[in-house]
């Protein structure tokens, strides 16, 4: 895919050292002690029963999360950082920008990020399916005008979206421990794997420049993380209930099986 | 109610994509069409809506704005739930001189909850401004607008509705001209809009001149009842076959997403997970079942939370923003909406006001309190399906006799599932259109 390789830059570098930073953060909450359920013994007990009679009840709700006081704590961050940071800059920009100029935005950053799903896709062994995303990205790129229009959907060329974190589901990898991530938000540690080894391999290999673009011009990097949250509807807090960090931890483990199943 | 499709619509948000096709601008009269719903078994109209085709072309992108009341300043809202502390009411203004309406959620709706947006989107391409509310059985409601904290008990939930839209249309009110006023609500939130017409008659603080009753209950018991006990009767060993009924789900819904035509989630994915799959009646009962049972969940916790515990959470336990809620949540989920009722609401109620029965608080919770009220008022006007899941038996012939001409039955749609159709939107908007009387 590389045209030229080059040697490791100190910008790339530098890169690293950031991922291995951001790496530790993410692996240090192991440390953190979970915060137990309150002890009922000097309480009254509730007029509801607590434990099952049932020994042999599951409950869906049910993920491995042995990191759930850090889990949640990390939750809370990400909802006031979204309320404080993200959602401002996404509405500004929502407001600011044409609704075609943010789809050809999207379709652009698609369209550079197809080259991380062909990767996975080959990896899975996957060849039909990989074949279409070249098909789509070299559309896209040469008739779409360096992706930021997208005459493949128009016609009806499948789209993929696969990840390494995929990958190694398919390869039979558990998903390990529930995280949620500062900023990315819900994730586990076959994902947040995943999440590094796709980031670190696209900017090692820079497939045809796509990633050093980004560096050197930190606008479109911006650009690409806004895009990214504008295309998440999820707002925090907005289904309203108490349990959502439960919720939300459910409903991204189904939907993770789902499309490692796909 | 509209649960089943949030958890799965919640689906579609974490997977990232946008919903449905852009929206299209009616600027022409809502053609109501025939009313062909296609969904002819209730429970399944409740669960999938109405698909793309039968749809009306509603505007999405007027313009909306939140605002945040905080009508309680005197009451400390636990860390746990900071972010309820005021009450999220969402407003549409219209350029000029326009009636205002009202519109009241269901059952563990708020403000931006799916179906109050379809009502928002309908009333405001109608030409009216809007002003958005929460049913006070959602969290946000118990914390910001309930002055007990205890949902589901008419007279104090129909007074904090009323307090809550006198505070916001003390808001807008410089910014908009209002030339009427009116009130719809749908489920739970148009049998609120039944006793909030009644107690504004003597309050007026706004003087309604129309009221749509949008699928209402008759007696909260008795509705409630139906749904609660719709999960025991549908899925065998009740919460403990939750784990293999889930399995089963996401297994169909995995073999119609691995085809290869499905990208992502779509807005119509249940409507053809439905055509594909032909799930049982009693998969779609466990289905609505278990997404009232966790809208009563997060009602039933959030008011414990706000009362000090002892119904769930053990007295005098400290929640942190870090403390597991999961064993609480199942705890609750196991429990029902009529637990709550039995063990938290009615010794509440009982215990403050001497005398008081279950007898009546059942009484008191029936549109036949009012059935007088109701039945003498041109002015009020009822919309409901014939096989609406939640009406009991005689309910419907209740609403004949009381609505008469007044009210719109149609034959199918189970609870809601038609509130997009094309004809459903057109007899809302017209209900509100048409010249008093006429």
């Amino acid at each position: 895919m590389s045209a030229c390789p080059q040697p490791i830059s100190r910008r790339r570098a530098a890169a690293w050292r950031c991922w291995v930073l951001l790496f530790g953060l993410l692996v240090l909450p192991a440390c953190a002690a979970n915060e137990a359920v309150p002890r009922g013994e000097m309480l009254e007990p509730p007029i509801v029963q607590l434990e099952s009679d049932d020994p042999d009840e599951e409950f869906p709700i049910d993920v491995h999360d042995p990191w759930e006081g850090w889990n949640r704590q990390v939750y809370l961050f990400n909802a006031r950082f979204d309320q404080m940071v993200f959602i401002p800059v996404v509405e500004s920009y929502r407001f600011v920008v044409p609704d075609p100029v943010r789809d050809s935005v999207d379709n652009f950053f698609t369209n550079i990020d197809s080259l991380i799903t062909f990767a996975n896709l080959m990896l899975q062994g996957k060849p039909m399916a990989a074949a279409q995303t070249v098909f789509r990205f070299a559309l896209n790129t040469t008739l779409g005008v360096f992706g930021l229009f997208d005459p493949s959907t128009a016609i009806d060329v499948p789209q993929h979206k696969e990840d390494f974190g995929q990958t190694l589901g398919v390869w039979g990898v558990g998903d390990g421990p529930y995280m949620v991530l500062p900023v990315f938000g819900p994730s586990n540690v076959r994902d947040t794997a995943g999440l590094i080894t796709d980031r670190v391999a696209f900017w090692l290999i820079d497939p045809l420049g796509a990633s050093s673009f980004q560096s050197d011009y930190p606008p479109v990097l911006a650009l690409n993380i806004i895009n990214a949250r504008d295309r998440v509807e999820f707002r925090y807090y907005q289904t309203g209930s108490p349990f959502e960090y439960d919720l939300v931890r459910f409903l991204y483990t189904k939907k993770r099986q789902l499309d490692i199943a796909k | 109610m509209r649960l089943a499709r949030l958890t799965a619509l919640t689906l579609i948000l974490l997977a990232g994509c946008q919903t449905g096709p852009d929206p299209v601008l009616v600027d022409e009269p809502l053609d109501p069409g025939v009313y062909d719903y296609p969904v002819e078994s209730a429970l399944a109209a409740t669960v999938v809506g109405t698909p793309a085709e039968f749809r009306a072309q509603l505007p999405m992108d007027y313009p909306v704005e939140e605002i945040h009341l905080w009508l309680q300043p005197e009451r400390e809202v636990p860390d746990l739930l900071w972010y309820h502390e005021r009450l999220r009411v969402s407003v549409v203004r219209q350029n000029g001189p326009a009636p205002l309406v009202f519109s009241i959620g269901g059952t563990g709706a708020d403000n931006r909850s799916r179906t109050v947006k379809i009502m928002e989107a309908i009333l405001a391409a109608s030409g009216f401004h809007v002003i958005s509310l929460a049913s006070p059985t959602h969290p946000n409601f118990v914390v910001a607008g309930s002055t007990t904290g205890v949902p589901g008990r008419v007279g104090e939930d129909v007074r904090d509705l009323y307090r809550a839209m006198q505070a916001a249309y003390a808001r807008v009110q410089n910014d908009i001209e209002v030339t009427d006023f009116y009130l719809t609500g749908y489920s739970l939130g148009g049998w609120h809009a039944a006793f909030l017409a009644h107690l504004d008659e003597r309050e007026r603080a706004f003087g309604f001149s129309k009221v749509l009753l949008v699928n209402p209950p008759v007696s909260l018991f008795e509705s409630i009842a139906i749904l609660d006990q719709m999960l025991e009767k549908s899925l065998p060993g009740g919460m403990s076959g939750v784990k293999d009924y889930f399995d089963q789900v996401f297994e169909g819904f995995s073999e119609i997403y691995s085809r290869a035509e499905f990208v992502d989630f779509s807005d119509d994915f249940l409507y053809r997970a439905y055509r594909d799959l032909g799930p049982s009646e009693d998969k779609l009962g466990a289905l609505i079942g278990l997404a009232f049972r966790l809208s009563a969940n997060n009602m039933a916790f959030t008011a414990d939370v706000m009362n000090g515990g002892g119904y769930i959470i053990p007295q005098g336990a400290q929640l942190k923003t870090s403390t597991s809620l999961t064993t609480f949540f199942k705890a609750g989920a196991r429990a029902g909406f009529i637990d709550y009722l039995d063990d938290f609401y009615e010794p509440y109620f009982t215990s403050r006001q001497p005398g008081l029965t279950h007898e009546d608080l059942v009484f008191e919770a029936s549109l036949e309190r009012i059935e007088d009220y109701l039945r003498d008022n041109e002015k009020i006007g009822m919309l409901t399906n014939a096989n609406d899941i939640i009406l009991g038996p005689g309910d419907l012939d209740f609403l004949r006799r009381v609505f008469g001409e007044r009210a719109i039955i149609l034959p199918n749609g189970g609870h809601l599932g038609n509130i997009e159709h094309r004809f459903v939107v057109a007899v809302i908007s017209k209900f509100f259109r048409s010249q008093p009387g006429s």
